[in-house]
């Protein structure tokens, strides 16, 4: 949502299209960074209620100020590539659908690149699963957290950058979007790439199908209900694995 | 199955992402044994007891508690029947007092639901619960502690409310996550003791410890793990020589 | 004082000031807060004792408010009846969904709370014939008793307070049981408690469910007294309004919520020039009490062990 509202305030200052996409992505990114420095590091016995409690404290703020700068209006921002429509195989759309299909294509490989095949995304993983013992071979696991704060907000600005074009910027739109990629995950299954672009296409195509047959009002309603019948089915997604916990 | 064991652990297996944290262990122990498991740090062991207690599943291989397939039963299902265990990082419930975390422990013997708690119908149950616990925190000589909260007692202490918690339910076998670890020696050899005593009682105990001299002199019989492999089994003594043992303990 | 006993000492004070105040406008504002306590003492048991979040329990509300008056209105159902009626529903509803939602933690549990939320929330505007869509249902007959009709704001007033007492006691005998004890033991060591032989996922589905409970019978005399209910007040807000109550109030305390809840829901009726700053002030007390006192407000109070 940030990332959308910041593009619309930047393309309406004039700001050159591809300066703005970098100049968003950095703020928000850094704003996840200071958000782990300022807040979640500070978090006196932090038990994992007490951070989710952290997390929603803060969606509600950035949230409302959003809403007090930009109104509660929908504003609209013009597409990034020169011409209007794409036709493929007869099918007309609007040249934004390309961008975002590009966009998520390449940023699905260079995250699947960092966290499988670099250094540091293996050091990503192992923070993840074991801090402690990171901390014990010398790695600096608040480092690796504060980075990975500084990338979940930097991706997310860039997707809410290229989508606001479709989808219009307004204070809200974060919350529908969250929740969908939330949904996709689950169904594909968690921490499993393929899982999640899986996920994501059932999610999209189911949606779209019952915005056809049955009503276009319903079709946030089904992407929830899809994940809740696939927990109900088989809990770790489709592609998941069962995953286990320490004492 | 060998008549007269009370737990026969059949070719375990557990890999975390290719690394196999156990490798197809197999032992036993006999009814009225008090039977150690040792090993350096990352041996498995902690693993082998969360597979014994349900809260992993294995890979392969079979837990067998009195003849009877542990895989079968949810972790738990296994309080009732006779199995119970304390944890190597304390596991007590900080907002309640040490009564009630004892009394937690017998919570399968308790109709609990909040129709029960509503109309209080278990009155009669509750109050045999709390004379167990008492009774059981004579035994381990706490009752001074009992109104405080796991905060308010030294660490010794907390260690021995962990062994009342899992002895309330009057086990049959009694697992024990490193119960040493972090105590002085007045606490230690007081444990030691209560140990014993609680083996006087008929209960079979399987103990984690990797206090070599303590295991020698608490136990009947031990089995030594190592990178997930059983490595040695026999009495103390044989094993305190056993050449494989130095090597795993000393890191050749 | 014990806990119990200094909770029913300020519900009596809140009940006695009903002779007391006047203006209607307050006295609306007080039943309203109260229902809103129900509502927040319901998720407490939930969120403070078993540690599990739910950011959909607007969702909830909503049930128990739309289920009942429609059975009321549709079906000329006896307008109690129709409220317990609802609030059992919601109570299975809860459980169905409650089950395999549950088995997820953290963050991915208040995503998926959250989108039962949405769910709810969806209908209830799309399905117009049955609700009104976003316009809202109006005609909901009023509550009475033989002929005594809850007409103005102090009877309900009065008897709200004693639906808030009837659910406190539940409260505190849920909370100081063996059951209850088991969901402190779930918050704290999950893994530890199916050691001991708690069977956490069940107990937290029928938790979940008890707190829907809860929160739809709250939402049925929320309908029938206002006579009047639309979409915007189940909203996502609303439901992160709760969790804002029971943290700030302080997880694990029964009178904490109460008091914050009161306070809390009546403020931004006093304070109208905050309107559109609300939710920040919200999400700003979420984070200063995540961050400084985990505990809430009323963890600064102590009070006698309640001990068998």
């Amino acid at each position: 949502m940030l990332g959308g509202m910041l593009q619309f305030y930047f393309i309406s200052i004039h700001v050159p299209l591809v300066a703005s996409l970098f100049l968003v992505s950095l703020i928000v990114g850094f704003l996840g960074y200071a958000i782990h420095f300022v807040f979640v590091k500070n978090t006196k016995n932090p038990t994992e209620l007490s951070l989710i409690i952290l997390t929603i404290g803060l969606a509600m703020v950035i949230r409302g100020t959003a809403m007090l700068i930009f109104g509660k209006n929908a504003h609209s921002v013009g597409q990034f590539l020169p011409f209007e429509s794409v036709t493929v195989f007869g099918l007309t759309f609007s040249s934004q659908y390309l961008v975002v299909l590009v966009g998520a294509l390449i940023l699905a490989g260079l995250l699947f690149y960092v966290l499988n095949l670099t250094n540091f995304g293996k050091v990503m993983l192992a923070a993840s699963q074991n801090p402690l013992a990171c901390s014990i071979f010398g790695i600096d696991v608040e480092i690796v957290k504060s980075v990975s704060f500084f990338l979940s907000g930097f991706l997310g600005a860039v997707g809410g950058s290229i989508i606001v074009p479709i989808s219009f910027a307004k204070y809200n739109i974060g919350l529908m979007m969250g929740l969908k990629g939330f949904s996709a995950s689950v169904v594909g299954g968690f921490g499993n790439n393929i899982g999640a672009i899986v996920g994501g296409l059932i999610i999209g195509i189911s949606e779209s199908l019952s915005a056809g047959y049955i009503s276009s009002s319903y079709k946030d309603a089904v992407a929830f209900f899809i994940m809740i019948i696939v927990l109900f089915i088989k809990p770790s997604g489709i592609f998941g694995s069962k995953d286990v916990e320490r004492v | 199955m060998e008549k007269g064991n009370i737990l026969d652990i059949d070719r375990a297996t557990k890999s975390f992402g290719g690394i196999k944290a156990v490798d197809g262990v197999s032992f036993s122990v006999k009814k009225g044994q008090i039977k150690a498991l040792v090993g350096p740090n990352g041996a498995g062991k902690t693993t082998l007891f969360n597979i014994i207690t349900g809260l992993y599943r294995a890979d392969s291989g079979d837990v067998l508690f009195e003849g009877k397939k542990l895989f079968s039963y949810k972790p738990h299902e296994l309080v009732k029947l006779g199995i119970s265990r304390t944890f190597q990082n304390i596991q007590l419930v900080d907002t309640l007092t040490v009564k009630e975390n004892i009394a937690l422990g017998l919570h399968s013997k308790v109709k609990s639901n909040p129709i029960y708690a509503i109309f209080r119908l278990n009155r009669k149950q509750e109050k045999e619960v709390f004379e167990k616990v008492n009774k059981v925190s004579k035994f381990l000589k706490i009752e001074e502690y009992l109104n405080k909260f796991p905060n308010q007692v030294p660490f010794g202490i907390k260690r021995l409310i962990e062994i009342a918690r899992a002895l309330v339910s009057e086990p049959d076998l009694l697992l024990l996550d490193e119960p040493a670890a972090g105590l002085n020696e007045d606490e230690t050899e007081f444990l030691l003791k209560s140990i014993f005593r609680v083996w006087e009682q008929g209960i079979s105990i399987l103990l984690i410890e990797h206090d070599m001299e303590f295991v020698t002199n608490c136990s009947h019989s031990i089995v030594v793990m190592d990178s997930g492999k059983k490595i040695a089994e026999g009495l103390p003594s044989e094993v305190m020589n056993d050449y494989r043992v130095v090597k795993a303990y000393m890191g050749e | 004082m014990k806990e119990s006993t200094g909770t029913y000492v300020l519900i009596a004070l809140f009940f006695f000031s009903g002779f007391l105040i006047k203006n209607p406008f307050i006295l609306n504002m007080i039943s309203i807060a109260a229902l809103t306590v129900i509502v927040v003492m319901g998720l407490n048991l939930l969120l403070g004792y078993a540690g599990q979040v739910s950011l959909g329990h607007a969702g909830f509300v909503a049930l128990g408010a739309y289920v009942s008056s429609i059975l009321s209105i549709k079906f000329n159902l006896n307008p109690w009846l129709s409220i317990l009626i609802s609030s059992l529903l919601t109570f299975v509803f809860a459980m169905i969904i409650g089950f395999p939602t549950l088995k997820l933690k953290g963050h991915y549990l208040a995503m998926a709370t959250l989108a039962i939320g949405e769910i709810i929330y969806i209908f209830a505007n799309n399905l117009v014939d049955l609700t009104g869509g976003h316009q809202g249902l109006t005609g909901i007959p009023m509550l009475s008793v033989g002929n005594f009709v809850f007409d103005n704001e102090r009877k309900f007033f009065f008897f709200v307070w004693l639906v808030v007492l009837f659910f406190t006691f539940l409260s505190f005998r849920i909370v100081n049981s063996h059951f209850g004890r088991a969901l402190r033991a779930i918050h704290e060591k999950e893994l530890a408690a199916l050691s001991f032989g708690v069977d956490v996922h069940l107990y937290k589905v029928v938790i979940f469910s008890l707190s829907a409970f809860y929160a739809a019978l709250a939402g049925g005399l929320y309908a029938f007294y206002l006579g009047f209910i639309s979409p915007s007040s189940f909203d996502l807000l609303k439901s992160i309004n709760y969790v804002v109550m029971v943290f700030v109030g302080g997880i694990d305390s029964i009178f904490g919520s109460l008091i914050i809840t009161v306070v809390l829901a009546s403020l931004p009726n006093i304070l109208t020039f905050l309107q559109d700053y609300w939710p920040i002030v919200n999400g700003l007390l979420l984070v200063v009490a995540a961050i400084f006192m985990p505990k809430g407000l009323g963890g600064f109070i102590r009070w006698k062990r309640e001990i068998f």
